[in-house]
């Protein structure tokens, strides 16, 4: 059994944000940049199918600059037994519409593969787009949020989180599913700091856009400007320091002098 | 007259002294009785023999599956080396301390033991070994001096000590039964088949030496005037040395009148003996009485000055037995299930699965089970159900070193259970709230989660000094709790106060200070703790630091026991051993009154790892109207707060009923509502302690208990400065 599953890198959440950026991966210090970690419970998910099964592969890809070598190494360590990264220098392409084409391609050049799994959306922006835009690129079945996996003969047969619930769903493979931050992969496995440092001593092959062979060159939106919101003028009052009694009137008078209608209070 | 009747009664004294001799007379039983008992006799010992040969091989057998001295070493150079290694340490200055530990833990009391335990087990030990003694004394008379050894005051001499020694040996066995099986004890509810078979055997060994003892005294009597090796002897009063055999002979005289009797009694109690002697030595390598050698052994070969705060395991874990070190095997092999470390362990007291002294049998046994006299189970993993040893028990240590401190054959279980950690987090079998944890270290260098620029937020007014390169200067680390943690940085803001009032010259390293690394290699993550170490290392020398003070005890630790193998060593105290200094030598001088009754706990860290009981208590004591009261458990028997070894960041489960914190709650709770004597009405009633896991930990299991009414959770640096006084001495006099 061969699993593709993507990685991002994203912003660190500790890291200062900065409203100019247009790739929030592509940073110039390592360590404002992780691993999605919703990416993680893929990852998790990718390494326990294997464990069951006894056999397989598991391939980390990424698309990412030279600081998303971090993310790409740390999947090596979690247990992934390939990685590829692609370049995506100077943050090139950025649109989620963009990717998806370009890790479609990915998955297409590296060919054999039974499942292609996602995590269920990103830390940054959060759109949980990826997993089934590459599945329509690649016209294959799609699971989203799978919380649980078994298998069927040529069949993967999966719970998915809905509103309310769980709904089993029967896949035929090559199947692409974005795995859900609970259930069965709740908790990614921790990767020790020795399995770090051995991770970083390998080689990860590094793929470029162009060689993927994807035919729009130019992405397909564009950010034109970004612009920050206008300045508030009202200013926020905090009524904290006193009897709970008085504060509620404080506020209930202050309210009613913005013209606020309060009801019965006078 | 009064001369001549001392002068008699010295010569009759005398005579009696010189002339004393054990009797030759009596033909041995095996020789009463014929050829075929005294081959039975032979063929049983040599059988004895084999089995305790065999039960020995299978013991070493596991030990030498642990590693050896240094990797790709072969058998025999390490047997060289061990035999090295013991004569090394036989001969060396440790000598005194090893002797200390073997005759200490036996015989002397030990400040762990249990007043009656301790009793008990001198009786048994001194009473065996001198009856072992006294029997070899008479089989080297008879065999190798032919009768001649034995001989007037010598002879005296080992009839008294063979029977002290045998009342010894009686008593401490019925007393030991009384201990296990009449009176009431909770930790004793274990003592099962073993102890009973091992108890009645040396029961049986004392009541017959007596009656072997006796019988052949009465056949001596009986048969006045007697010939002992060409010598007639009218009487043979100095037989009344053995005061328990010749009463006992007396009174056996009564019953017993014809020599058939006689013998026929002596070769029960002669053969039964023999039996029991024999038996117990079958059962010697299977059973706790394995400590006798093992322990022994554990003395001579273990290594005695390795620093107690110091953890050793391989950085590759332990999951399996061929992981663990040869002394590591044989600590366990040295176990004799004496519950100590089982009592003091808190973690066992709050109802988690783990039980230091079941931790160290599962891995004996499990060694026995793979390593049998002839199958070999090579490479098996052992970490889960199969052995006991489950995530469960692992993750509960709080490393609080109680149960080495109580171990009376100096076995390391923290060490292993450390080690056995480092495998879980190789395999990434971590509970989740760990990882965060961790992860949280490798990223931003400290253990809450947040970002490095965050880390100096408590500070709300003043400015930190910083400390620049090559600035020779005391360097604070106030640490990740500190930092962070929002009750604790009410700390970090007193001790900020402290320094400032008292115009301290020191300095910080800000935003970019970086945990310390101990409770990371106390949960087996050992590269991380390298990685922090040698950075730590760096940072410090570069700053050319002269001195460093640390906040919590954890960090004092390592960076006092565990940098210098990195190759950092410096001059660290804990920030109660600097207070006291600086009040000492009058930087620090106390203005108001507090008039408050306060306990202290006893950080694990800053005291039974690194003995400092003392600083913190004179403190309390200079503080003015502060009355001290003192909890049962304190000193090296305090017990733990339950945030050790990472457990600060492991959600306690849910089969804990009342947790390590929340017991040591109750306990100063108790202290702290004693009724006073006098009318004084503290103010306030406050348990101290002087590091901020156990502040956290002891502060949130004040409110689960509700008891926040009653007293409350304050660091030592807090009351300090509280009794300072708002306005600094100095500036007054300045201004």
């Amino acid at each position: 059994m061969n699993i593709l599953v993507f990685v991002k890198a994203t912003i660190d959440r500790n890291a200062p944000l900065d409203p100019d950026e247009t790739f929030p991966g592509d940073r110039d210090d390592k360590s404002d940049v992780m691993t999605n970690n919703y990416d993680k419970n893929a990852i998790e998910a990718a390494l326990r199918i294997i464990e069951e099964k006894g056999e397989g592969k598991v391939t980390a890809v990424c698309l990412g600059s030279d600081m998303a070598d971090k993310v790409v190494k740390e999947a090596i360590a979690m247990g992934c037994h390939e990685a590829i990264r692609i370049e995506n220098s100077k943050a090139e392409v950025t649109h989620f519409y963009s990717v998806a084409k370009i890790l479609a391609a990915a998955a297409k050049k590296v060919g054999e593969f039974d499942l292609l799994l996602f995590g269920m959306q990103s830390y940054d922006y959060g759109t949980a787009t990826m997993a089934p835009m590459v599945s329509e690129f690649l016209d294959l079945p799609l699971a989203c949020w799978v919380e649980k996996i078994a298998f069927n003969d040529g069949k993967v047969i999966v719970d998915k989180v809905i509103e309310g619930g769980i709904r089993k769903v029967e896949v035929k493979m090559p199947a692409v599913l974005s795995i859900a931050s609970s259930g069965d992969f709740e908790e990614p496995r921790y990767t020790s700091v020795r399995r770090i440092m051995k991770a970083s001593k390998t080689a990860v092959p590094v793929w470029e856009i162009a060689d993927l062979g994807i035919e729009e060159k130019k992405p397909s939106v564009e950010f034109d400007d970004i612009e920050e919101p206008p300045a508030r003028t009202e200013k926020c009052v905090i009524f904290d320091d006193g009897d709970a009694s008085e504060l509620v009137g404080e506020l209930l008078g202050a309210l009613k002098e913005k013209g606020l209608n309060i009801g019965a209070y006078k | 007259m009064g001369e001549i009747m001392i002068d008699i009664t010295l010569t009759l004294l005398q005579d009696w002294i010189w002339d004393a001799r054990r009797e030759a007379y009596w033909p041995s039983s095996i020789e009463l009785y014929g050829k075929q008992i005294g081959f039975l006799v032979y063929l049983c010992a040599a059988i004895a023999v084999i089995v305790l040969l065999i039960g020995l091989y299978r013991n070493m057998r596991v030990w030498f599956r642990g590693k050896y001295d240094q990797e790709e070493q072969n058998f025999t150079s390490f047997i060289f080396g061990l035999i090295k290694r013991g004569f090394k340490n036989f001969f060396s200055r440790s000598f005194p301390k090893r002797l200390y530990y073997g005759i200490g833990s036996g015989i002397l009391k030990r400040k762990t033991m249990q007043k009656s335990s301790f009793i008990v087990h001198t009786m048994i030990m001194v009473g065996f070994l001198g009856s072992a003694i006294a029997t070899l004394t008479l089989t080297i008379h008879e065999y190798v001096f032919h009768y001649k050894l034995l001989v007037g005051p010598l002879y005296l001499l080992l009839n008294v000590g063979a029977d002290i020694s045998g009342v010894l040996l009686l008593c401490g066995v019925v007393m030991a039964f009384t201990r296990r099986f009449l009176r009431e004890k909770p930790y004793y509810e274990r003592a099962g088949v073993e102890d009973l078979v091992l108890l009645l055997l040396l029961l049986w060994i004392s009541l017959s030496g007596f009656f072997i003892e006796a019988t052949r005294i009465l056949y001596g009597l009986n048969h006045l005037p007697l010939d002992i090796h060409e010598i007639l002897y009218t009487n043979i009063d100095f037989e009344m040395t053995s005061f328990i055999g010749f009463p006992l002979a007396l009174i056996l005289g009564f019953f017993i009148t014809n020599d058939n009797m006689i013998f026929t009694i002596h070769a029960f109690f002669y053969l039964s003996h023999l039996m029991c002697i024999l038996i117990l030595a079958i059962i010697l390598t299977f059973s706790k009485f394995f400590h006798v050698l093992a322990g022994v052994g554990n003395i001579i070969l273990t290594d005695i000055d390795k620093t107690k705060g110091q953890v050793k395991f391989h950085p590759d874990g332990i999951s399996k037995i061929e992981d663990f070190t040869f002394y590591q095997l044989l600590e366990a092999s040295a176990c004799m299930k004496c519950h100590f470390c089982h009592n003091y362990c808190p973690a066992q007291d709050s109802g988690e699965p783990l039980s230091p002294l079941k931790v160290i049998q599962d891995v004996k046994n499990w060694g026995k089970q793979q390593y049998g006299l002839t199958q070999s189970n090579k490479d098996v993993n052992m970490l889960g159900e199969q052995s006991g040893l489950t995530e469960d028990v692992l993750w509960a240590c709080v490393t609080c070193y109680a149960c080495t401190n109580a171990c009376p054959h100096l076995i390391g279980h923290v060490d292993m259970i450390v080690g056995m950690r480092a495998s879980l987090i190789e395999e990434g079998n971590v509970p989740s709230t760990f990882t965060t944890m961790l992860e949280s270290v490798y990223q931003y260098g400290n253990v809450w989660n947040q970002p490095k620029r965050d880390r100096t937020n408590w500070l709300k007014e003043g400015k930190l000094p910083k400390i620049k390169k090559s600035d020779s200067k005391l360097l604070w680390l106030p640490g990740d709790t500190l930092a962070y943690d929002p009750r604790n940085q009410k700390v970090a803001r007193a001790t900020y106060e402290i320094f400032s009032k008292s115009e301290l010259d020191y300095g910080t390293f800000g935003d970019s200070e970086k945990n310390d690394g101990n409770e990371m290699r106390r949960l087996g993550e050992e590269a991380l703790f390298q990685m922090l170490a040698e950075d730590n290392i760096k940072m410090y020398q570069k700053r050319d630091v002269k001195r460093i003070v640390t906040s919590s005890p954890h960090a004092f630790n390592t960076i006092k026991n565990e940098y210098p193998q990195y190759g950092g060593e410096f001059d660290v105290v804990h920030i109660t051993t600097l207070l006291l200094e600086m009040i000492e030598d009058g930087r620090i001088k106390f203005n108001s009154d507090l008039n408050y009754e306060v306990t202290y706990h006893d950080p694990c860290y800053l005291g039974r790892y690194n003995d400092e009981y003392e600083s913190p208590r004179k403190i309390i004591e200079k503080l003015p109207g502060v009355t001290f009261r003192e909890m049962p458990n304190h000193g090296q028997f305090s017990y733990c707060c339950g945030g050790g070894g990472g457990n600060m960041f492991r959600e306690t489960p849910e089969w804990v009923e009342t947790r390590i914190s929340e017991k040591r709650v109750l306990e100063a709770k108790d202290t702290l509502t004693l009724p006073i004597q006098d009318d004084h009405k503290p103010l306030k009633k406050i348990l101290v302690t002087a590091c901020p896991f156990c502040t956290s930990m002891l502060t949130d299991a004040l409110k689960t208990q509700q008891l926040e009414e009653e007293f409350e959770v304050m660091d030592l640096v807090e009351l300090v400065n509280e009794a300072m006084g708002t306005s600094p001495p100095s500036d007054e006099s300045s201004s």
